[in-house]
């Protein structure tokens, strides 16, 4: 049996902005299986970016979380019952130990997501900087045990020994206010720069584990230097660095040429593969979901109208969302694609019951007052729609 | 070794500017008689009678080509001619002035880009709250309040009401003394600077309640323009997806600011810096002369109204120099924080 490692219920935000308030997200529920690649797919503006905020709880005001649970399971041993842990119910300093370390991110825009005037390995580093303190501290006391073992003169061993003991203080008691002090003293940079060392050492170490040909030289350029494909990959070194138990791609192949396109795909498979992690995969096109994913979840409007497995989603289509938006992808041997008529709806005034039902073919009277409830219609397959209720009483 | 090269060019650019600056100066020379130009170089009444003598032996009445490139020599040798209101040669009042300003100068820099650029830090990240508004309307009053007013103002509240708590010029009358008496070393004539290496308080204190006033003159317009920049910068940078990709890795928010929105916000005030500096030397002639500060700005202001000409022709090449190496170490600076900046 997968366990579950991250269960979004009845999930609610809203952004107040000056024309009226934004309900972005109604009520989603979503589960990510240990080691599954779940798709998330969507129009524009259906909510897509804000599911993904709202599981990092990186959504900034305006925009607040109403209501909701996030459970999701923690990699580490914790103070947790079975690790099981309320996102929403949590600090922010809480939050800051999860961000990048058990769930990262993958932005759309590799361009834009690295910081112009920082180098990779500064940028990659500071994941390491922030969640493994410990284990760099460890690195940096087994590089002073050897550099003691060839040391030849007496006094080099002694402020080796010394230097020492400082990172095994440090070790002890990271919040210390030695530590503190040292962080910022000018004696500090000798330490800083070997902590430092150790972070590079790792940054390469994931270049290279991505097929990064050449890490060493990659490390030290500045992102506009590298193309397109290689920052996306950066990015995902960075996501990765931590080795985090949910990676979240929120349209990580949208800018990149076609051929690049399918090589970070690829990546991202192995690397799930190899990393053991599960991906909540975000896009909003259907091939590469049918490519990528193991099960999908179709958004609209900010409500999750159905759930499936992938193949099953393609072969059995059963909300007239789902069928529409399939109808809509180009496909070998079909001559005309078929358009959804209406608008996306406006998420200030949104339509009454189902968000759907204006635009719909099939739309009954309950339609437009009552809001369908996501329900298990065939194994493994839910969905919010009443005509399918109507229709198999 | 990029780098070298590009400080050489650079260095060696100076050259056609200060060829340029210096025909500009010369035109405006040119436009005076050879009797008005005369003045310059009389620096006894007694010459007086002999004018004739004085044009002829200095080469005024030679064609224009021929005067520019004598100029050029005397200018070349440092002879920038008698300056009457400084009652020194061009150059020699030039060191004489120059430590007063400098000090200011010394004080204010760094206020402006410390102040500035902290407060548009707070007032970008705490956007549309009270502490943002305030800010906001302050730096445009301050934009708008002209230096010459502001500075009066301020010496009617601090020197008029108060009795003397900031008074005007740049040491007061004991401290004035102390610091010509022979226990007094002047090492560098910068009085809080000088007063601390002779380990003398009482002058570093006197000498900094004398400051107090015309560094907030001169600060203030500028802190205003480093703010408003700084904020919009700032603003800027913390829409970019670097920040969102800094927060999902869990950076905490003094981080994302600190370190990587603000590296980025910095480099368009770092862009206006070279402009800025201008506005230094022109809030200087004012600032020094509202206050009677002895220095450079105090000094241009007085030539010209003096129609000291030699002393105004010099202070502009002295100004233009400086102000072409400023641009320079702002463009190197530029470089160093911005690495899409190809120096080249």
């Amino acid at each position: 049996m997968t366990e579950k490692i991250l269960e979004i219920k009845e999930l609610k935000t809203n952004f107040y902005t000056y024309e009226g308030v934004v309900k972005a997200l109604d009520g989603i529920q979503l589960e990510v299986n240990q080691g599954e690649t779940v798709g998330l797919v969507g129009e524009t503006g259906c909510g897509k970016s804000v599911t993904s905020l709202s599981i990092l709880r990186l959504i900034l005001p305006p925009g607040r979380i109403e209501k909701g649970k996030i459970i999701f399971k923690l990699k580490q041993q914790s103070r947790f019952k079975d690790n099981y842990v309320d996102l929403l119910s949590q600090s922010e300093k809480f939050m800051r130990t999860i961000r990048g370390n058990e769930i990262s991110m993958i932005f759309q825009e590799a361009s834009s997501a690295l910081n112009p005037v920082y180098t990779v390995d500064e940028q990659i580093s500071e994941s390491f900087l922030l969640h493994q303190k410990s284990q760099l501290y460890q690195e940096a006391i087994r590089e002073i045990d050897q550099e003691i073992n060839q040391a030849r003169i007496s006094w080099k061993k002694r402020t080796l020994g010394l230097e020492k003991t400082i990172f095994q203080a440090l070790l002890n008691n990271q919040t210390s206010l030695p530590a503190k002090i040292l962080g910022f003293l000018p004696g500090g940079w000798k330490y800083r720069g070997r902590i430092k060392r150790q972070a590079r050492k790792k940054s390469i170490e994931i270049l290279a584990q991505l097929g990064i040909a050449n890490p060493e030289n990659i490390v030290d350029r500045y992102p506009h230097e590298l193309s397109g494909g290689m920052q996306q990959r950066v990015v995902i070194a960075m996501a990765l660095a931590c080795n985090p138990n949910l990676l979240i791609a929120d349209e990580p192949t949208s800018n990149l040429d076609v051929t690049i396109q399918a090589q970070i795909l690829d990546l991202i498979r192995d690397l799930k593969r190899k990393f053991k992690s599960s991906v909540l995969f975000i896009t909003h096109d259907l091939g590469v979901v049918a490519e990528m994913c193991d099960r999908v979840a179709v958004m609209y409007a900010g409500n999750i109208c159905e759930i499936a497995e992938v193949k099953e989603l393609f072969r059995n289509p059963l909300h007239p969302y789902t069928k529409a938006l399939l109808n809509a992808v180009p496909r070998g041997g079909k001559t005309k694609l078929e358009s959804i008529e209406g608008n996306v709806p406006n998420l200030i005034n949104p339509p009454s019951g189902c968000r759907f039902h204006p635009r719909c073919a099939l739309a009954l009277s309950v339609c437009s007052q009552v809001n369908p409830p996501l329900l298990e219609r065939a194994k493994e397959h839910f969905l919010a729609c009443h005509y399918y209720g109507e229709k198999n009483k | 070794m990029e780098v070298r090269a590009y400080i050489i060019r650079r260095v060696l650019l100076i050259i056609p500017v200060l060829v340029g600056v210096s025909l500009i100066v010369f035109a405006i020379l040119a436009l005076f008689s050879p009797e008005q130009r005369a003045a310059a170089f009389i620096t006894d009444i007694r010459q007086l009678r002999d004018i004739r003598g004085v044009i002829r032996s200095h080469g005024l009445d030679a064609p224009v080509y021929v005067q520019y490139f004598n100029w050029l020599k005397e200018v070349f040798h440092g002879n920038l001619g008698w300056s009457k209101t400084a009652q020194r040669p061009v150059l020699t009042a030039f060191f004489y002035f120059l430590p007063n300003t400098v000090e200011l100068a010394l004080f204010s820099a760094p206020l402006v880009i410390l102040v500035g650029i902290w407060l548009g830090t707070i007032s970008a990240v705490h956007q549309g709250k009270l502490i943002d508004h305030l800010t906001r309307t302050g730096a445009i009053v301050g934009w708008s309040l002209p230096t010459f007013w502001f500075g009066l103002l301020l010496l009617m509240i601090f020197y008029g009401y108060f009795r003397g708590l900031l008074p005007p010029e740049a040491l007061g009358t004991q401290a004035g003394l102390l610091v010509r008496s022979e226990a007094f070393t002047r090492y560098t004539h910068i009085n809080t600077l000088d007063a601390l290496l002779n380990g003398n308080f009482f002058i570093f204190f006197d000498a900094l309640r004398h400051l107090i006033l015309p560094v907030i003159t001169l600060t203030v317009v500028q802190c205003a323009m480093v703010m408003r920049i700084m904020r919009s910068s700032m603003l800027e940078a913390l829409a970019k997806g670097y920040i969102a990709t800094a927060r999902a890795k869990g950076a905490d928010e003094k981080t994302v600011v600190r370190k990587h929105a603000r590296r980025n916000a910095m480099i368009p005030v770092i862009t206006v810096s070279g402009y800025l500096f201008a506005l230094l030397i022109q809030g200087v002639v004012i600032t020094e002369t509202i206050f009677n500060r002895k220095g450079l700005g105090w000094w241009w202001a007085r030539a010209a109204v003096n129609l000291d000409v030699p002393a105004v022709l010099g202070s502009v090449i002295f100004s233009a120099l400086i102000f072409v190496i400023t641009n320079l170490i702002v463009d190197l600076l530029y470089a160093y924080v911005d690495p899409r900046v190809r120096l080249g």
